[in-house]
């Protein structure tokens, strides 16, 4: 069973110190490892500025969800319907003066994340990410 | 979240900076904007001292990256030293690892500084 443990909505306006300070609090009360703090900033840093950049949303609603072993992350947003997912992933093998700046932002979402589920459903576009609390 | 930038040394061919907080979508701009008013043809060497810098994103990263392909292109390099471990995490990731020259202490930054300059 998991259990939602924080709700929070996202604005243009909102900073990433609003969201870090949410996650501080979850982690003080023991309800989000530490270690997991910068990587859910990581993630909500790269939507975010995804959908108030090129998506031309308004709003982001996130939910946590917690169960024994996995945080889930489910991210909602009214953007222009768009899947990370599926974003041109840059070739890391090559020196950097060869490669296109872009994609970094889904290789470090892809790292952090042990598994990724996208659907456009009701105007909304919906991403949910699980990472592991072990 | 807040990023302060401090420029450290300056000369024709390179730039010190110490980085102090965050690189994210907030902050990246900064960044983006000091280099661009200081790097130039010209500059051989930007070395930021990344032992203040807690967290970087993406939009953070990609200012790395556009650094490293203008210096590259000049024959010029990018250092970081102090790099802490949740930072250091997310450059192994992309793997830009292999196109910083990365030094552990001030000391090892400022003896391959002096060796440039001579």
């Amino acid at each position: 069973m998991s259990e939602l443990i924080e709700e929070f909505e996202v604005f243009a306006s909102t900073t990433l110190d609003d969201i870090s300070a949410r996650l501080e609090v979850l982690v003080a009360i023991e309800q989000l490892p530490n270690g997991l703090v910068s990587d859910v900033l990581i993630i909500l840093d790269e939507l975010i500025s995804n959908l108030f950049k090129y998506g031309g949303g308004k709003r982001l609603e996130v939910k946590l969800y917690k169960s024994a072993d996995v945080l889930e992350v489910r991210c909602k947003d009214d953007g222009a319907p768009f899947n990370p997912l599926m974003t041109q992933r840059p070739d890391l093998e090559v020196p950097m003066e060869d490669r296109a700046i872009g994609g970094l932002g889904l290789e470090l979402v892809l790292a952090m994340t042990d598994s990724q589920n996208y659907h456009y459903d009701g105007n909304c576009n919906h991403l949910t990410l699980t990472l592991s609390l072990s | 979240m807040a990023l302060n930038i401090t420029v450290t040394d300056e000369t024709d061919s390179t730039l010190r900076l110490n980085l102090d907080g965050s690189l994210d979508s907030d902050t990246y701009a900064q960044l983006e904007s000091l280099l661009a008013s200081k790097v130039t043809d010209h500059t051989k060497l930007v070395a930021m001292n990344l032992a203040d810098l807690k967290f970087i994103s993406s939009s953070g990263l990609r200012v790395f990256f556009k650094t490293i392909k203008q210096l590259k292109k000049n024959g010029g390099k990018v250092a970081v030293s102090h790099m802490q471990p949740g930072v250091k995490k997310v450059f192994e990731i992309v793997k830009a690892l292999p196109d910083l020259s990365i030094f552990a202490s001030v000391e090892e930054l400022d003896a391959y500084l002096a060796s440039f300059q001579r």
